[in-house]
């Protein structure tokens, strides 16, 4: 049975990546699918060659034809994003305040509007040394998308079944919203990454309501634990309340300044923080590749 | 009683969809006459807002029960105020699904 493991933090920048990249080596020949379509960085360290680029169309814009155009400005007089421009003696679509509503092309007596789709970014299946990847660009100005998300994950599946892969392990995205649920929903476990911070613990309180939503197993990770001691009792005393099985704490480490430096995974050099991840990436074999 | 399954293909041998209103088709099965109607998902590629959408076509099909992967919060208010029965599918068949829940043997969740 194929298994997906999700990664989240709810606040951004506590180490999804640093762990994923990690996982990608320790997990033998896993599917990756970086599921932070906004800002993705897998592939920095991961380097993948792609294989197939597939485009992803998820809104319709408006588009005006000049040569039906009569120019009477309802147009611009119907939109509510100002997304209808003046210049030179012609209207024009600002196309990244378009939102798509369809209010001018049924307004236009000239019927010289329509929408039309949009291409809002685009998704890679790829190969690395450790197995595929699927990532994706989304478009500038495009809308925080899980429907591009969506696709990046049915593609990870879809390659894993193909090449009987019994893993996909998903880089999710940050925050608590539509790419973050799109990053978890009916994944077989998911791994919760916080820091020692007063917004590490705020988010993490938000982020597991949103994975206990969904009904899926999750364990806790605490990075770099030892910077702010006060704050990891806080997270643990949170995570005892809530019944959360802390699957490891990562100590602050040089080394992981080292590999990010060189592209490289926490692993790929002996240290502290990359025995811990080992540990880590063990009991989660244990717990979600059992279940 | 009509249940409304979401499934990754237009038969109910198929698996019940990992994703609730970004699921390739819709099976409205009608528990009395036995009789299954598949609906193609027109949302499926909308960047956002695909949630309360597809409950919308849960409505305009007088279904009772929804059998499904758990859907998002905005899916799950609208669901309520619809006040249509929400149950677990993961991991089954479509066909499994619908026997198991007319034998209760699966769980609800809303």
């Amino acid at each position: 049975m194929l298994r997906q493991i999700a990664i989240v933090s709810g606040k951004g920048g506590t180490g999804k990546t640093t762990l994923s990249a990690s996982f990608a080596y320790l997990a033998k020949h896993p599917v990756m699918a970086d599921c932070d379509v906004d800002a993705p960085n897998l592939h920095i360290i991961l380097k993948p060659e792609i294989k197939e680029t597939h485009e992803y169309i998820g809104s319709k814009k408006a588009a005006l034809n000049q040569s039906k155009c009569v120019k009477c400005g309802i147009c611009q007089q119907v939109c509510r994003f100002d997304a209808v421009g003046f210049d030179e003696g012609r209207y024009f679509i600002r196309e990244y305040a378009c939102e798509g509503c369809n209010a001018c092309v049924m307004k236009c007596p000239a019927g010289a509007l329509e929408l039309v789709d949009s291409l809002s970014g685009k998704y890679f299946s790829s190969k690395t040394e450790n197995g595929p990847l699927i990532h994706a660009l989304l478009g500038l100005g495009e809308e925080t998308s899980g429907g591009l998300i969506a696709e990046v994950r049915k593609m990870a599946v879809k390659v894993a079944r193909e090449q009987e892969i019994p893993v996909v392990i998903i880089d999710g995205a940050p925050g608590i919203g539509c790419p973050a649920t799109s990053s978890i929903s009916s994944t077989s476990y998911v791994i919760v990454v916080s820091e020692p911070t007063m917004s590490g613990l705020h988010d993490l309180k938000r982020i597991v309501q949103t994975v206990k939503h969904f009904r899926i197993p999750m364990g806790i990770v605490i990075n770099k634990y030892d910077i702010n001691e006060f704050q990891t009792d806080e997270i643990v005393k949170y995570c005892e309340d809530e019944s959360l099985e802390i699957l490891g704490k990562i100590p602050y480490d040089k080394m992981v300044k080292t590999a990010t430096e060189q592209a490289k995974p926490v692993v790929a050099y002996d240290s502290l923080a990359s025995d811990e991840i080992r540990k880590i990436w063990n009991k989660v074999e244990n717990i979600a590749m059992k279940r | 009683m009509k249940v409304m399954i979401t499934a990754n293909d237009s038969s109910i041998d198929s698996m019940v969809s990992d994703r609730f209103a970004r699921a390739p088709y819709f099976i409205v099965y009608d528990i009395e006459s036995q009789k299954s109607e598949v609906l193609e998902n027109e949302f499926l590629k909308n960047s956002h807002g695909v949630g309360p959408k597809a409950v919308q076509i849960a409505v305009d099909n007088g279904v009772a029960a929804l059998i499904s992967a758990v859907p998002g919060g905005n899916s799950m208010e609208a669901l309520k105020k619809a006040e249509i029965d929400v149950y677990d599918g993961r991991g089954l068949k479509v066909s499994e699904a619908i026997s198991k829940m007319k034998s209760g043997e699966l769980n609800k969740i809303l």
